[in-house]
Order: structure tokens, then C-alpha cells, then sequence
């Protein structure tokens, strides 16, 4: 110890140097090939086209955010009131429904979806079918809402339903794998001893699993009504509803003061259901 | 306080919330136009899209569009999101307040940019698509902006609100060995959070390959767009290849994500 | 209390000081010196105020009643930057960054003394501090040094944290537990080496205050042993004069230590994302 260096010293460095491992440098290179090549793509599509910021750009959307947020817009008048908040009625009810829809079948399908037992005779059906389940949150989770409203669409004519439906579609993968997880994870000790005390699958399902994760069900359910809310007001880009919709027809048409007021009630709709969420979840703590 | 599990829901709790549920579901649907709902496709449309769903189109020709299609919209995915955290990790951390808020003058800037990392998000991608299409024009870059935008704010926001959560001990115990504000947060706080945020950020990558596909409905190509046109045609099988391709690279971005935590994890 | 004699360059003094939070009275009053040098251990049982003593000596909270002097200036004046030079502690809870190396955590004692630059390097640059490395091996450390903390066993973790404090080299070395999850053999390396029997450069002049879990341990390796039960000092004497009664009397069976654990936690959905 009579070499070591005394704290105000500047201690010398090692002379080992370590390198970094195999996997590490493997993935730093194929990270940064993927990157690169995906930046060249877009650059060589971007060719040609205006750049982000530029005089152009920055004069047109002037132009834009004047006509968007300008002396028109706050002109509301009595039937437009009207006509925006028979919209946002409609967004939310499309939310509602979606949220509902989405949490009663996943609650459904919770059984079958949580692997809490895999012993018995049962293990021949339980086992396709949790991966059925599975795989169908997975699938279902997978494609984003807008696409799911694009086949919907198909099937019902346009229109809130079918707005709520895709919603539906899509929340029910985030909502079912999170939920599925969340009860693989919870404690199964009392679980087992309600089976063991003689509880058949559904008793113990209902006055085990469920009160378990209901709560964390609820404040999860809110939490996601806000996003919900977010892409509902976009949905009705396809399933012809709701702000969306409207939103998609005076954009095309170029009424921008008529844009901006529908942007404005948007953003309010967001914030209140933040705020609500927020101060449910608070009440749940 | 031990929790007791199973027993704290009485009867008339849990319907309760049954009920709320229920008129929440009926209430809504009282808002819906029932006449017109059963479309005449709806029967056999449903029929059709199942067939179609267990038999995807795989014919050469349609693969071929399917990974063009595919690339596309990754490309968009990883480059708006490199972008978004490239810009929305530093903004995290002057929002946070550990470093800026230290200093009163500066605290200003740190709960400025919170409320600007909080607005961004607010709204959803598609509207800054058209936003920013309509002020720079059919360009990709419109694209990378619309999902960059919303993105940084919410990945700021997220790393904002994991740095601050890091326990106080831990901060205390190297303040005391000499450590000031950058160093704790370079020594304890960016570690303590990094292997959460790696994950985050490839939950966000899934996210963005999501946003990716339906941006491009906006005319910037990718799956959403090839849906949109295969759903015009009638090309069921189609639709239903393009939706098997977004699970697989969900799953890929999923098998990733697993693999580069556990080994951070090691 | 007045007369209070004038500060000494070379002592640490505790005045009069006693803490409360709100309506628990954790400590005090006190009144106690340490003559630079020294090496006091304090026992007594859990929730004595061991710990709090310690904090309150190392700044991590204020008195309130009383002033705390190291080395004859006052603690509150003494520039917040400079604070490392004057006073070191190491946490029963050891509040060691998991996810960093053993290594990474030791060198970490060096941050008052590196600039920020120093820092970033030492996160980005594969290099290793020699100073921090002997120490950690000097500890029994060695071929674990970059392995993930929270990889370490308890016992590892202990000498990680201990290898911290010993890298900061303060002037005054405030240990709270060090050494309770080390076996005898280790407990006796690390309690020689942090009161300057071993690697002797540094620890040999400095001061140290440490709680310490065994009455033997304290007599074994300290000048001067502390005994402390319900924020009162009960005895107060040079190691070797401490009796079996005295241990008795500090250790009267009364556990005041208040933690615990929780029954079974509520299961978490990972829904901080989006």
C-alpha cells in the first residue's frame, strides 16, 4: 500500500483499457446501419421537396396560423356553438363507448388469458387457448386504430359505432395484455387458497382475481381515456364522426378559421379529460 | 398498512361500478345512428374479411409491395424517432429541474419547458401531419416533424418525471462525497433511470411505427396508404398481409426491446 | 447553555444540539468534542439516534437547537463545495447506484474533487482510477470491481460503500454500520483500515465517528467508545475502561427502532407509458 496515491494527487490512469464486448459492438453497428439507412431513404424522398424551414415555409405558415387563429375564428356564432358541441358530444360518447366495449371484453377474456394454473386435465384446452388469447391481444394491439376504423368501416356503415368499435379493437390488445399481465404477476398465494378451500374456476375468478386488479383496472381505464381521447377525435377521419370528421371536411375545403375552432375545441376536450383523469386517479390513491 | 386482498370489495361496491359501467356503455350508444348501422355488407363483409384474414394474399408480387410498403414506413419511424429523442431527452432534463431548477432565475426555463413538452403531446400525430403538410407541402419531412413533435413531448416529459423520481438518499450520499447538481445527475440519476428509459424508448419505436402507417393516408406511402388503396379495390387478402406484416415488426421491435434489456440487466 | 469555550482549530464539536421531527424527539440535548485524530465509536440500540447524530454531523439535516462545529468552523458556514474536504459519511443503507459497476460507484467518492469534464470522462472512457481500483481491492474487491452492484452480495456492497468514503478522504470519517454484513475476518480489515491502522497514508491522522453494531467491535478497534440510548449519551470513555455494565445499561432490551415491513403489496400495472 505504500503506492497508493494520495487523494490530492492526480491519480495516474490504468494502463488496461477495457473493450467493449462482441454482442455490444454488434448492436451499436447494426443500430447505427439502420439509422443511417433509414435517414438516407427519407433524405433521397425528400429531394425535390421544400425543406422544414425555409422563407417559403416560415411565410406560409404565417399565413396559415393567421387564418387559423385569426379574427375569424373567435367569431362563434350561436349554430356553430351548437354544431361543435353536438361534435364533441359525439367524440365523447365514441370514447365512452370504445372504453366500455374494450373493458368488458377483456374482463371476458382475463380467465383464459392469465396462465394461473396449467395443471389438470384441462391443460389441453387451456393451453391453446391462452395462446389464442394471447396472440389475439397481440394481433389485436398491433394495428393502430385508424386502420382497424378502415376495415370497420366496411363491415357497419360509417359513423360513431364504427368509430367506438375500431377504438375498441385496438385498446382491447393494450388493455388485455396489460391486464393479463398484471394478474400473472400478482400474488397467488390467496388465489390458491381460495381454490383450496374449495371455490370453483368462476367463484374464485370473481372474489379473488377480480377485486385484486379492479382497482388498478379503473385508474389504468382512465389513464387510457386519455389517450383514447386523443385518436377518437382522429378516427372520425375515416369512420366519418365526431370532430375528426368535421375536421377532415373543412380542411379540405380549406376553411381555416372553421379548422381552427374545431383545433381549439379539441385541445379543450384533451385538457378536460386529462384533468378529470388526473384527479380521479388522484382520488383513487 | 398490509393489504388485504379479496375481501375489501363489498357486494354493493362492485355493483356499483357494474352499473356506472353499464349506463356509461347504453348511454353512449343512445348517441348512435342505429338505422343505418347494419350495413348491407355486414354479414358477408364480416365473412369475407375472415377469409381473407386466414388466408393472406402471399403471392410474390404482393409481397413485393408489401416490404416496399414496410420499409417505407419504418424508415419514418426510426428517423422521427431518433429525432424526437434526440431532442426530447435533453429538454426532459432541463424540465426536470435537477440541474436548472437548483438556481432560481432558471427555474422559469425548467417549468416553461414542461408546459411545452406537455402541450406538444396534446395534440395527436395526424393533425400536425396536416398542419405541417399544409405549410411545407407532400414532403417526408412533413411526416418526421408530425410524429417528432408529439413524440419529444412525451419522452421528455416521461424522463423529466422518472429523473426526478430517483430516491433522495441516493442523491444525498454523493452530494456529501462532493458531487454537485450535473455530477449526481450524471453519476446517480441518468444511471438509475437509463435501463427504464431504453425500454420506454422502444415502446415508443412500436408506437411509431403505428403512427408511421397511419400517416401515411396523408399521401407519404407506407401501410396505411397501401391498406387504404387495397381496401378500395376489395383486395381483402391484401389488407389482411399488410396487417400480418405491422405485428410481425411489432413482435421483431418487442423480441429486440427484450433482448437489449436483458442484457442491460447482466 | 452559556460559557461556551471558544472553537479549536483541531476539534469537532457538537454544542448543545438536539433534534427533533415534529413531535419525535430523536436527540439530545448534546454536548460532545472530538479532538481531531480521534477514533470514537457509538453504540447503543436501534433508534437510539445513532444515525441521526451522524447526519446531523455530516449536515444532511439541520439541529434543531444548537450549533455543530468541525474543525472550528461552524457546519451552516462552511461553503456547500468545499463541504467534501471536511466530512465524509457512509450510509447504514450504503445508497449505492445499483446500476453502476462497483467500480464506477467507488469512484465516485472522487466528485468533489473532479470537475465535471473529469466526470464525463470517466463515464464515457474505458479507463479505470488506480486509486479507486487499489482501494477496492485493497477491500477484498477484486475480479467483482466491474461487475453491476446490485449484482454484489450484501457483504460486497458494505465494502463498495466503505471504498466510497475512503476514496473521498475527508478529514472527518463519519461510518454509520460499517462493517455489519462482513464476516469477522473482514470486519476486522475494514474497521482497521478505516481507523488507519492499514493503509495508514491517509486514515492514520484523520478523524473518525462510527456507529458500530458490537460492543466488542468498538473496544476492539476504537479509542473511545459512545453509548447512546433514546438521543442521550449514556456513558462516554476511553475504549478500554468500558465495562460489561455499561453495555448492560445502554443495551436495557428496549428496541425504540420503529421500521418494519408492509403485508403484501398491490400488484402494479406498468402504465407509466405513453
Amino acid at each position: 500500500m505504500r503506492d497508493l496515491p494520495r487523494s490530492t494527487e492526480r491519480s495516474p490512469y490504468a494502463t488496461t483499457v477495457k473493450l467493449p464486448g462482441l454482442f455490444s459492438l454488434l448492436t451499436a453497428v447494426v443500430t447505427v446501419g439502420l439509422i443511417v439507412s433509414c435517414w438516407g431513404f427519407i433524405f433521397a424522398e425528400s429531394q425535390g421537396k421544400s425543406p422544414l424551414i425555409s422563407g417559403e415555409t416560415s411565410e406560409r405558415a404565417r399565413l396559415i396560423f393567421g387564418q387559423l387563429f385569426g379574427s375569424e375564428t373567435w367569431s362563434f356564432t350561436g349554430s356553430r356553438v351548437r354544431e361543435i358541441a353536438r361534435l364533441v358530444a359525439d367524440t365523447l360518447a365514441m370514447s365512452a363507448i370504445a372504453a366500455a366495449m374494450a373493458a368488458i371484453s377483456v374482463f371476458v377474456l382475463l380467465p383464459v388469458a392469465a396462465r394461473t394454473n396449467t395443471e389438470g386435465s384441462s391443460r389441453f384446452i387451456r393451453i391453446p387457448l391462452y395462446l389464442a388469447a394471447r396472440g389475439l391481444f397481440i394481433f389485436t394491439r398491433a394495428v393502430p386504430e385508424l386502420l382497424w376504423a378502415l376495415v370497420v368501416v366496411f363491415v357497419l356503415s360509417p359513423g360513431i359505432f364504427a368509430g367506438g368499435v375500431a377504438l375498441a379493437i385496438h385498446n382491447f390488445g393494450v388493455i388485455g395484455r396489460l391486464g393479463a399481465d398484471t394478474v400473472e404477476d400478482a400474488e397467488q398465494a390467496p388465489l390458491v387458497a381460495l381454490r383450496s378451500s374449495g371455490a370453483s374456476e368462476a367463484q374464485s375468478y370473481l372474489s379473488g382475481v377480480v377485486p385484486l386488479i379492479a382497482r388498478q383496472l379503473l385508474t389504468f381505464m382512465f389513464y387510457r381515456w386519455e389517450v383514447i381521447i386523443r385518436t377518437t377525435a382522429v378516427v372520425g377521419f375515416v369512420a366519418a364522426s365526431g370532430i375528426g370528421y368535421q375536421l377532415r371536411v373543412d380542411m379540405n375545403l380549406f376553411r381555416y378559421p372553421e379548422v381552427g375552432q374545431l383545433l381549439i375545441a379539441y385541445v379543450l376536450i384533451v385538457w378536460a379529460v386529462d384533468l378529470t383523469s388526473t384527479l380521479v386517479r388522484r382520488a383513487f390513491k | 398498512m398490509p393489504k388485504r386482498i379479496g375481501v375489501g370489495f363489498g357486494l354493493n361496491t362492485r355493483l356499483a361500478w357494474v352499473v356506472l359501467f353499464a349506463l356509461l356503455l347504453f348511454g353512449s350508444l343512445l348517441f348512435v345512428d342505429w338505422r343505418h348501422i347494419p350495413n348491407k355488407n355486414a354479414g358477408s363483409g364480416f365473412g369475407t374479411l375472415l377469409t381473407a384474414f386466414l388466408a393472406p394474399d402471399l403471392s410474390i408480387e404482393n409481397l413485393q409491395r408489401v416490404t416496399s410498403a414496410v420499409w417505407i414506413t419504418v424508415s419514418y419511424a426510426v428517423t422521427s424517432l431518433f429525432l424526437a429523442a434526440l431532442i426530447g431527452l435533453p429538454l426532459g432534463v432541463i424540465a426536470s429541474g435537477v440541474v436548472i431548477g437548483r438556481s432560481k432565475p432558471l427555474l422559469p426555463l425548467a417549468i416553461a419547458t414542461r408546459a411545452w413538452l406537455g402541450l406538444t403531446r396534446s395534440v395527436h400525430e395526424l393533425i400536425w401531419a396536416l398542419i405541417f403538410v399544409a405549410v411545407v407541402g407532400l414532403s417526408p419531412v412533413a411526416g418526421i416533424a408530425a410524429i417528432a413533435l408529439p413524440y419529444s413531448g412525451i419522452i421528455g416529459r416521461i424522463f423529466a418525471e422518472r429523473l426526478q423520481d430517483v430516491p433522495d438518499p441516493l442523491i444525498v450520499s454523493v452530494g456529501t462525497a462532493g458531487a454537485n447538481g450535473v455530477q449526481s445527475l450524471l453519476l446517480v440519476r441518468i444511471p438509475s433511470v437509463l435501463p427504464d428509459t431504453i425500454s420506454y424508448l422502444f415502446y415508443r419505436l412500436e408506437c411509431a411505427i403505428r403512427t408511421a402507417s397511419v400517416l401515411s393516408f396523408v399521401g407519404l406511402g407506407g401501410i396505411g396508404f397501401q391498406v387504404h388503396i387495397a381496401m378500395s379495390d376489395l383486395k381483402f387478402d391484401t389488407v389482411a398481409t399488410l396487417f400480418y406484416s405491422l405485428l410481425l415488426l411489432i413482435l421483431i421491435v418487442d423480441l429486440m426491446s427484450r433482448t437489449v434489456r436483458s442484457r442491460i440487466l447482466s | 447553555m452559556n460559557n461556551k469555550p471558544p472553537a479549536s482549530v483541531d476539534t469537532y464539536r457538537l454544542w448543545d444540539v438536539s433534534k427533533n421531527f415534529g413531535d419525535r424527539h430523536a436527540l439530545g440535548p448534546v454536548t460532545l468534542e472530538f479532538p481531531g485524530g480521534e477514533k470514537t465509536a457509538i453504540i447503543g440500540p436501534s433508534g437510539a439516534g445513532k444515525t441521526t447524530l451522524l447526519r446531523l454531523i455530516a449536515g444532511e439535516i439541520t439541529p434543531s437547537q444548537g450549533t455543530i462545529e468541525l474543525r472550528g468552523a461552524n457546519l451552516e458556514s462552511i461553503d456547500r463545495t468545499r463541504r467534501y474536504r471536511e466530512v465524509g459519511f457512509m450510509h447504514q443503507q450504503l445508497d449505492l447506484v445499483p446500476q453502476l459497476s462497483a467500480r464506477k460507484n467507488i469512484e465516485a467518492g472522487n466528485s468533489g474533487r473532479w470537475s465535471i469534464f473529469r466526470t464525463i470522462a470517466s463515464l464515457i472512457l474505458p479507463v479505470a482510477d488506480v486509486r479507486s481500483e487499489q482501494i477496492g481491492k485493497f477491500l477484498g474487491l477484486e475480479g467483482h470491481l466491474d461487475e453491476r452492484t446490485s449484482r454484489l452480495s450484501g457483504g460486497q456492497q458494505q465494502r463498495v460503500a466503505l471504498a466510497r468514503l475512503l476514496v473521498q478522504a475527508p478529514a472527518l470519517y463519519l461510518a454509520d454500520e460499517p462493517a455489519s454484513s462482513l464476516d469477522p475476518g473482514l470486519t476486522d480489515i475494514a474497521l482497521q483500515t478505516l481507523c488507519g491502522v492499514l493503509l495508514d497514508k491517509e486514515t492514520a491522522g484523520s478523524t473518525v465517528i462510527a456507529n458500530i453494531h458490537s460492543p466488542e467491535l468498538a473496544t476492539r478497534h476504537f479509542d473511545r467508545v459512545i453509548g447512546l440510548n433514546r438521543g442521550v449519551v449514556v456513558f462516554d470513555k476511553p475504549a478500554n475502561q468500558v465495562t460489561q455494565t455499561d453495555t448492560a445499561y445502554v443495551y436495557d432490551g428496549e428496541d425504540t427502532d420503529s421500521s418494519g415491513t408492509n403485508g403484501t403489496a398491490e400488484p402494479a400495472f406498468n402504465w407509466g407509458r405513453d
